[in-house]
């Protein structure tokens, strides 16, 4: 099974690399055995589920909805647009992606603890993110665009009429 | 398992032994795939389609809510190239049978 190996090389990356607000990571499986998904326990309680196909689909689903002030993030590549197919990323590998991904939710994560989430730290992540990769669909309900715009940003698929609604 | 435990039981079948591990390997391989096979048609069901891209052109057309949607097409594609792997290993053994049959 390539996606289980997928999986546990994700698994190995956050746990290695973002240790400082992973506590934990687990690949859920399905009754046959084959992976779900990989879900990320994150420091403050929240949880990050990702899904990853071998053809390049994937979706990353931060549950915050049980804290306060909290909301669903989501990132993915469905075919949001009714006139394309789904886009492919084969320029930027699974683990590039995720690494991107979870680097966002870490920012966002040290900047609220530290009672900053300005705007202009939003706008830089924002200008950075846009610079290093292509622009996917957001999806989600408006908690995700009011509350997460750095994670959007970092993750490269926020367009500034959606960042104008954060 | 101990080695001789699978030679009596060959012996009790009146196979060879390396007949014995094929045949099992095939019965666990044909179990595995009926499991994801399931799993998979079950997945496509709840949405009323008949492959991953047939789900994937509804989820375009707005015809199924976009989540879960998208995730269980995401283990439903998984799905697929897991029974792509069963298959070829399927057919390996059944190579391997006919070359010692030949």
């Amino acid at each position: 099974m390539r996606i289980l190996q997928t999986y546990r090389a994700l698994k190995q990356i956050a746990l290695d690399e973002f240790e400082d607000i992973v506590v934990g990571a687990e690949i859920v499986a399905l009754p046959t055995g084959d992976p779900m998904k990989l879900r990320l326990d994150i420091a403050d309680g929240s949880l990050l589920d990702v899904y990853i196909s071998i053809s390049g689909r994937y979706s990353y689903h931060w549950e915050r909805r049980f804290l306060a002030g909290g909301g669903i993030y989501r990132h993915d590549n469905a075919p949001h647009d009714r006139r394309r197919s789904a886009p492919r990323s084969p320029g930027i590998s699974t683990m590039a992606a995720s690494r991107m991904w979870w680097r966002a939710i870490s920012a966002t994560t040290l900047k609220r603890r530290s009672g900053s989430s300005s705007r202009s730290f939003v706008r830089s992540c924002c200008r950075r993110g846009r610079e290093s990769s292509p622009c996917h669909g957001l999806s989600g309900t408006s908690p995700v665009l009011q509350l997460t715009p750095a994670v959007a940003a970092l993750a490269g698929h926020i367009g500034p009429r959606e960042w104008g609604r954060g | 398992m101990k080695v001789s435990y699978a030679t009596e039981i060959a012996a009790s079948f009146g196979l060879s032994e390396e007949d014995l591990y094929r045949q099992a390997l095939e019965s666990f391989l044909r179990d595995k795939k009926r499991q994801v096979l399931q799993m998979k048609l079950e997945i496509l069901a709840r949405y009323g389609a008949k492959s991953v891209s047939d789900l994937e052109a509804r989820i375009a057309r707005g015809l199924v809510a976009e989540h879960p949607a998208w995730e269980d097409l995401i283990v439903a594609e998984n799905l697929s190239k897991h029974l792509e792997e069963i298959d070829a290993y399927l057919a390996d053994l059944q190579g391997a049978e006919a070359d010692s049959a030949g």
